[in-house]
């Protein structure tokens, strides 16, 4: 038997390494076989693709589902522990409530600035996020008389004010005034928050 | 009578050329004075941009070169000392929303504290939460209560946000500052020792130095 014992190592040795190799293909099968999966979009191919989104789709719900319980129960809790929730509502109870993903974007965010100057000849938005400066950005007049302009914002903290036939500041009345201690000129503050 | 005319129109003729040159000095050395300010900044490495910008909303404006240029010293008087606050590292959105806490009454303490709760977080959404709950008339130490439990709980900067939003709501339909901090507060994260909690008091290491009447 002690005999043996090198032989049959050898044996299975020698299987386990042929089992390791790949499948001898042909460089040209393998190619045309991928090429007719892609540019043919094989039956075959797609069926997979669909089992396999399916599979995807549902392990996402459940991960979500699961994530969404926790950290509504963690952030409820007194334990001082809470998961790091956001979703863009304004309402605070919701956003601690409802989970949306715990990872932020900080990319810029559509903003729309509008005011109601249907007098008006032209109307720009100076702001910190355009340094200021006149003529950067000109907000378009609407048939009901409201200037509108969008643009788009990083998260962080802005202070601007609307600038009315080149002459006269007006604040947005829409959002927060903010008192000019320095020059005087009443402005408006906007908060941007993180895109969920 | 004419003898007088004759005085009162050379003196108007001499005057304006002295105030346009007064006026000229008057600009160049608020010019000289913004420049050394935004060149100490560059020296000593600290950001630059929240005074030019400064400058630009001036201009804009239509301010005096020398209103601007004591705008300019101010923020720049501001900014250093939360740079010094919160040395030895601190972001410029840091350091633009800390000079805002400043300005709004916020004590040098109550902002240390902050950004050390921050821990590796930035530290900017909880001085801008706290400066927005004062500008509505909550205390300085109930706004920096709350946001200290906030951060505790690792809110998010959009929890903050709401927060202040519904806050401002609260207020402008006519409930009390710090009371309506104190519900958001128990809804959302069940009390902080705010208005309405006997004996929490300083135990979270808050300064009551420097609140608001």
């Amino acid at each position: 038997m002690p005999d043996e014992m090198p032989t049959l190592d050898t044996r299975v040795d020698g299987a386990l390494a042929a089992m390791r190799q790949p499948p001898a293909v042909p460089r040209d099968a393998a190619t045309q076989f991928a090429a007719r999966a892609v540019l043919a979009n094989a039956p075959l191919a797609r069926a997979r693709s669909w089992s396999w989104r399916a599979a995807a789709a549902i392990a996402i719900v459940a991960t979500g589902t699961t994530i969404f319980t926790s950290a509504r129960l963690l952030s409820r809790s007194d334990s001082g522990v809470a998961a790091t929730v956001a979703v863009p509502s304004t309402d605070a109870d919701a956003a601690f409530g409802a989970l949306a993903v715990p990872v932020l974007s900080t990319a810029a965010r559509p903003i729309v600035f509008e005011l109601d100057a249907p007098s008006a000849h032209s109307v720009q938005v100076l702001g910190d996020f355009n340094r200021w400066s006149r003529g950067a950005t000109s907000m378009q007049r609407g048939s009901d008389g409201h200037w509108r302009m969008t643009t788009m914002l990083p998260p962080g903290r802005y202070v601007y004010a609307f600038l009315v036939d080149g002459r006269t500041f007006r604040r947005d009345p829409l959002r927060d005034a903010i008192e000019d201690r320095d020059f005087g000129v009443t402005g408006s503050e906007l908060v941007v928050g993180e895109a969920p | 009578m004419i003898v007088r005319r004759v005085l009162l129109t050379c003196g108007l003729l001499l005057a304006v050329p002295v105030q346009a040159q007064s006026s000229a000095d008057a600009e160049r050395a608020a010019e000289q004075r913004i420049d050394a300010i935004v060149r100490d900044f560059d020296r000593r490495g600290l950001p630059t941009d929240l005074l030019k910008a400064k400058v630009a909303e001036g201009t804009a404006k239509g301010a005096t070169p020398t209103r601007i240029a004591d705008a300019v010293a101010l923020l720049a008087s501001r900014v250093d000392s939360v740079a010094r606050l919160l040395a030895p590292a601190a972001t410029t959105p840091e350091l633009h929303a800390g000079a805002e806490a400043l300005s709004v009454g916020v004590s040098a303490p109550s902002l240390r504290t902050l950004r050390s709760a921050a821990g590796r977080r930035s530290a900017e959404p909880y001085f801008l939460f706290v400066v927005r709950l004062m500008r509505r008339g909550v205390t300085q130490e109930q706004a920096v209560r709350a946001a200290r439990a906030l951060i505790d709980r690792q809110a998010a900067p959009n929890t903050l946000l709401a927060l202040a939003d519904d806050l401002a709501r609260d207020v402008a339909a006519g409930v009390a500052p710090d009371a309506a901090l104190n519900d958001r507060m128990t809804r959302l994260v069940g009390g902080f020792g705010g208005v309405n909690s006997a004996g929490i008091g300083n135990a979270n290491g808050l300064s009551n130095t420097g609140s608001k009447p």
